[in-house]
């Protein structure tokens, strides 16, 4: 973990660096952000030895400063959190689906392997895993708007403040990039659970007149649903990717929204400091699974201690 | 060959998958021939004209038919879900190779990299690159192809590390050879099937990222036609009055990754049966 932080600083660190001249000049020749050239790598930090750059980068990071923005010249910290609960009420909410539409499906397709719900269920699988969500989601602001008259709010709606009208504001980009979250959960639930079917416990299970349905959820669904957990690591990390285009399709203004907007205003200070925080967010939630699992597989506890 | 009969036979789903990137990769590559025009020929009085029998997907706010963009937008997802899937399969592959086989401190330092790559949002990564490289085509498969790299090189590094146990791994070694005989001659040959797999399943994602990173506006600049392109620049703006501007792109782009998908599952399936 630490080791990992520490390649993660670096290569945000890196990415500043990395900047081309003429995007520097762009910022304060074009976009104003400094009177002179002096002045605008002053502002990023460019201005000092490479190793005392970085200390001091750390050293602000460890104080809970991120810096400023250039465009609105407010702290990256306010605006943050102003964003956060937006990109986080969306990506909970869409994994949310993932896991219960992908689970689910997936334990039914496997309880039928190949009859029609089996079929049906793969193929819309397939189907889900291969729609870009940018256009289902442009679909579902065109259609209805054609056919009903209606389309979705582009007026935020806090959670803080009307949290059931929130939800049902967020209900449509959830569902959409759930759907297509939730897709590789339902391929591996199942691929999982058929495995798990034949193992001799199984049949043992079976054999001495348990509940089918205590047999399935209890003795198959906890051995094979290690890998689907491993996977919903995986999946934060889409939901984030996903979250970008959801919210610039919705206009909702959460942090993906705001990751487009200060590429758009070459606001570097801002840029770096949310690619800092996505990474961290995710190598949290890798940490979670893993502590997930000594929860579903005494095993794991096992081999550690 | 054996393959291909396979394929046929015992994935027929598969084969269909496969014949639809086939005739995919025809219309990118004769695009001049099959599209009724070009993709930038402007012609502003039939704008917004809907699908109709001159124009069977009908035209743009510029009156550019949109059947030709889409026949034009295929170059783009096919050259960049290739070149751009070949790049991080050689890259990704040798970085695994190297790593699942030199073990030890080679292994660590490579896969703490790896760590800290895929500790950033796949896409994030990539806006990231195309800001340092600028847009541009080559950009857009550099930049994929070196983010996909890493986590490729994961599942190459696995399958490295259940051959190198073999005997006739130490063997060869016990008999002299180098380690980049033995690299090329006994490593690589085995580890060909699940490289050919997370391939096909990388080509996909890749044209769904491009098309992504095109929606956002960071792609390959117009008037070059892109799938995901059309989507944001033209799409978004008419799309309530002239839902075919939407709605072609799309479909196009869906099928595309329907046809990689499913011929993935098919190859996955007969290549590599532990997977299944």
């Amino acid at each position: 973990m630490l080791p990992t932080l520490a390649a993660v600083s670096v290569m945000v660190f890196v990415i500043m660096r990395l900047l081309p001249g003429d995007v520097v000049n762009l910022m304060f020749q074009d976009l104003g952000y400094a009177a002179s050239l002096a002045e605008m790598r002053a502002k990023l930090g460019l201005d000092l030895p490479i190793h005392v750059q970085y200390l001091r980068w750390l050293r602000q990071l460890l104080h809970g400063d991120l810096g400023q923005s250039l465009w609105t010249q407010r702290s990256v910290v306010s605006v943050l959190a102003e964003r956060l609960p937006v990109t986080l009420e969306l990506g909970l909410l869409s994994l949310l689906f993932a896991v219960v539409y992908g689970g689910v499906t997936g334990v039914v397709a496997a309880v039928r392997h190949d009859g029609w719900p089996d079929m049906t269920l793969r193929t819309l699988a397939m189907v889900f895993l291969s729609l870009p969500s940018f256009w289902l989601g442009t679909l579902a602001i065109v259609v209805p708007s054609i056919w009903l008259g209606w389309s979705p709010s582009l007026q935020l709606v806090p959670f803080a403040a009307r949290p059931l009208e929130s939800l049902v504001q967020f209900l449509l980009p959830a569902a959409i990039l759930g759907s297509h979250l939730g897709a590789p959960i339902m391929r591996m639930t199942r691929a999982m659970m058929l495995e798990v079917f034949r193992h001799d416990y199984v049949r043992t299970a079976r054999a001495k007149g348990l509940d089918p349905r205590r047999v399935v959820l209890k003795h198959v669904l906890r051995n094979a649903i290690i890998p689907s957990v491993t996977i919903l690591g995986v999946q934060t990390s889409q939901a984030i990717a996903g979250s970008v285009v959801m919210e610039t399709l919705f206009q909702l203004p959460g942090m993906g929204s705001l990751l487009v907007e200060s590429v758009a205003h070459r606001d570097f200070p801002m840029f770096q400091s949310l690619v800092l925080l996505l990474a961290l967010v995710v190598m949290a939630v890798n940490l979670l699974v893993d502590v997930t699992y000594f929860a579903i597989d005494p095993r794991t506890r096992a081999e550690v201690a | 060959m054996t393959l291909l009969r396979d394929l046929v036979v015992k994935k027929p789903l598969g084969a269909v998958a496969g014949a639809l990137v086939l005739l995919l990769l025809l219309v990118a590559v004769f695009a001049d021939r099959v599209a009724p025009q070009g993709y930038n020929d402007t012609s502003l009085l039939d704008a917004l004209q809907p699908p109709g029998r001159a124009h069977w997907f009908g035209t743009d706010e510029l009156g550019r038919d949109v059947l030709s963009r889409v026949v034009y937008g295929a170059q783009v997802s096919m050259t960049v879900g290739l070149v751009a899937t070949a790049i991080s399969t050689l890259v990704g592959g040798a970085l695994g190779v190297v790593s699942g086989y030199f073990g030890r401190r080679v292994d660590l330092l490579l896969q703490r990299l790896v760590d800290a790559w895929l500790a950033f949002p796949g896409l994030v990564m990539v806006i990231v690159i195309l800001v340092l490289l600028g847009p541009g085509l080559g950009s857009v498969i550099l930049a994929l192809g070196v983010s996909q790299a890493f986590p490729q090189s994961r599942i190459v590094r696995g399958a490295t590390l259940v051959v190198r146990e073999h005997a006739y791994i130490e063997a060869s070694r016990a008999g002299g050879a180098s380690h980049g005989r033995v690299l090329l001659r006994h490593v690589l040959p085995n580890i060909v099937a699940p490289l050919i797999v997370s391939a096909s399943t990388y080509v996909s994602f890749v044209i769904l990222v491009e098309a992504a990173v095109s929606f956002l506006g960071y792609g390959v600049p117009p008037p070059r036609p892109s799938w995901g392109g059309m989507l944001s620049a033209t799409g978004r703006s008419y799309m309530v009055r002239a839902p075919w501007l939407s709605v072609f792109p799309g479909l196009a782009l869906t099928v595309a990754v329907f046809a990689f998908n499913v011929l993935g599952d098919a190859l996955r399936d007969l290549l590599d049966p532990r997977l299944r």
